[in-house]
């Protein structure tokens, strides 16, 4: 039995109870942190080898097989999320690390982030209804948290209101796994999957909301338009670090499991026969447009990144929705795309806010002139959202756009065309401003030191690099894309 | 006379399902950051009789196999809600330490004058 899915979250889990014991001696806490991401980031790469290599990887926790032991599934989508996790993580824990401090308790932080990592890379991986439930809980909690952190205002009250909209949308959860336990009898996925060929025609009501309950309960967390209410205000207040974790790696890790579940749980017999492609993608349009139009008439440049999250987040449901293979790997190359590109705007983002003094987008005319670099960072992500050929960004997105094709949906491929104008109404001028505005500078700021431009050197790399040659992670796409298709 | 029959059997299900709502309902229409919280705990609270109602069985004990018992109780649900009662433990504990920042901050528990506060000073 290969030990790699079960020890990536124990490694996490035990980095994340031995820093905060470490507070007093704050390096010695910095190196078991680093550790412990980097051991499980190590473990996930090995993992998503040997799935590409032999298939799906299953877990048996104490040797117990199911239906009685809990079982822990890395098939190619949860080792592809696994391994997404794991690489974003790497340099943003770098960046926690070595970039000014924005929180008082830098042991705590530290351990909330590794708390986080290990809930979600549990829930891409859980095999098991209820595991994956508590999971969820522990990403929902630490995730709120980190917002909490920063300790001003209204930080605590955008991860006050996080607080109940979440525990909205985990009562939907647990209530919709009560109701397929109640038909089935079984937490174990493949258990409950196979027990719902049967029964599912004889209480669909049961099912029906259930699945009710699934979605709700997945779209306020993994903020799917309309109810995305409070990720603005949330990824927005947080400090750097946590907001690219969670517009990055949060939103997504909810929407990996909401997928998994679809597919593992109520099959994808069942996802397509019911309405629920449709209700997608509407959904996911009114993302992709919305979102963009709110982040136009930002001046704060984090809410405008948030609520490009916000639009970012339709394209990966529109894949869903539109169900073709091509549209799917789009949809799950895009997972890794924006993860990638998000995390490096919000990281250049504060960076410029911790330079400069100001978050407000029409302080930074001329600014590109005093810090190069990290403006040429936030240009490379710039021009990923929109969709520029030989970035990450245009990659998925033309996936997106030939997997709507595909199905006759030219209306779709048109939604995707029209959303990424948007995104350059509203990208292009900050960038130009920076560069070329004529107007002098009115604050001061300079790029601040190597160590913390590393991280923003590495994803902006990992920007062009995914553009050029997004053939890298095609084959786990590709797996994972099958994976999902009847 | 059949719609009664059919709610005294599945009465659990019924008071959970109230339970929920109302939960739900103080959670979203309150202004009161304590009442909030109280309604997730009532929302919570719900979904846990919910779950262990499933399989509750009337009649049974606890599954200990013992001569002449016929009826056991489904000890799956009592022990993941156990579980669930720490979860929501610590969603309560963690909320109410906000509300005690809130308050040092704002000097109320008034949602809508947080929200006015913040306002005047943005305008």
């Amino acid at each position: 039995m290969v030990h790699a899915p079960v020890l990536i979250v124990v490694t996490l889990l035990l980095a994340a109870f031995i820093v905060p014991l470490l507070y007093r001696k704050l390096p010695v806490a910095q190196v078991v942190f680093l550790l412990g991401i980097v051991i499980s980031s190590i473990f996930s790469i090995r993992m998503a080898f040997l799935v590409l290599r032999e298939g799906t990887l299953t877990y048996y926790l104490g040797g117990w097989l199911p239906p009685y032991g809990i079982e822990v599934v890395a098939d190619a989508f949860g080792a592809y999320a696994s391994l997404v996790l794991a690489l974003i993580s790497l340099p943003i824990s770098y960046f926690v690390v070595f970039a000014p401090k924005e929180v008082n308790t830098p042991a705590r932080y530290m351990a909330l982030i590794l708390l986080l990592m290990a809930a979600m890379q549990g829930m891409v991986l859980a095999g098991d209804l209820f595991n994956l439930f508590v999971f969820i809980e522990i990403c929902s909690l630490s995730a709120i948290a980190i917002i909490a952190v920063k300790g001003t205002r209204d930080s605590i009250e955008a991860s006050f209101r996080y607080l109940v909209l979440s525990a909205l949308g985990s009562g939907g959860i647990l209530f919709a796994i009560a109701l397929i336990f109640m038909i089935t009898g079984h937490l174990n996925m493949g258990y409950v999957r196979e027990s719902l060929a049967v029964t599912a025609s004889l209480y669909p009501l049961n099912i029906l909301t259930a699945l009710a309950f699934i979605f709700v309960g997945f779209s306020v967390k993994a903020a799917i338009f309309p109810l995305h209410v409070w990720l603005p205000e949330a990824h927005s207040n947080a400090p750097t670090a946590s907001s690219a974790l969670l517009s990055g790696l949060v939103v997504k890790a909810y929407l990996v499991a909401f997928i998994r579940i679809m597919y593992m749980v109520i099959g994808t017999e069942l996802f397509v026969a019911l309405p629920l492609r449709p209700i997608l993608l509407i959904l996911a349009a009114c993302a992709m447009l919305v979102g963009s139009t709110f982040a136009i008439v930002q001046n704060n440049i984090k809410r405008m990144l948030a609520y490009s999250t916000v639009a970012q987040m339709g394209y990966i449901v529109l894949g869903l929705g539109l169900f073709s293979q091509r549209a799917l790997e789009g949809s799950i190359l895009h997972i890794l795309n924006h993860a990638i590109t998000k995390s490096l705007l919000f990281l250049a983002a504060g960076v410029i806010i911790k330079q400069t003094g100001t978050n407000r987008l029409s302080d930074l005319k001329g600014m590109g002139r005093k810090m190069p670099f990290t403006f040429a960072a936030f240009t490379v992500g710039s021009l990923s959202m929109v969709g520029i050929p030989g970035f990450a960004g245009f990659v998925s997105k033309l996936y997106l756009a030939l997997g709507a094709l595909d199905i006759g949906q030219i209306i779709f491929a048109a939604l995707i065309l029209v959303s990424s104008l948007l995104n350059a109404t509203y990208y292009f001028p900050i960038v130009v401003n920076a560069f070329f505005g004529q107007t002098e500078a009115t604050h001061q700021g300079s790029d601040p030191r190597k160590s913390v431009m590393a991280p923003l050197a590495v994803f902006a790399l990992a920007v062009v690099f995914m553009g050029l040659f997004p053939s890298v992670v095609m084959p786990l796409v590709r797996q994972a894309a099958g994976l999902l298709q009847p | 006379m059949a719609i009664i029959e059919k709610l005294s059997t599945n009465l659990y299900y019924l008071v959970a399902i109230i339970l929920f709502i109302i939960g739900f309902h103080t959670m979203l229409t309150h202004n009161n950051l304590i009442k909030k919280i109280m309604g997730m705990n009532i929302m919570d609270t719900s979904l846990f009789l919910f779950f262990v109602s499933i399989g509750y069985r009337r009649g049974g004990i606890a599954p200990i196999i013992k001569e002449g018992i016929v009826e056991y109780v489904n000890p799956v649900p009592s022990a993941l809600i156990l579980t669930g009662i720490v979860i929501s433990l610590s969603f309560t504990a963690f909320a109410l330490g906000l509300v005690i920042l809130l308050y040092k901050h704002y000097g109320t528990l008034d949602a809508d004058k947080i929200i006015a506060m913040r306002s005047r000073e943005i305008g």
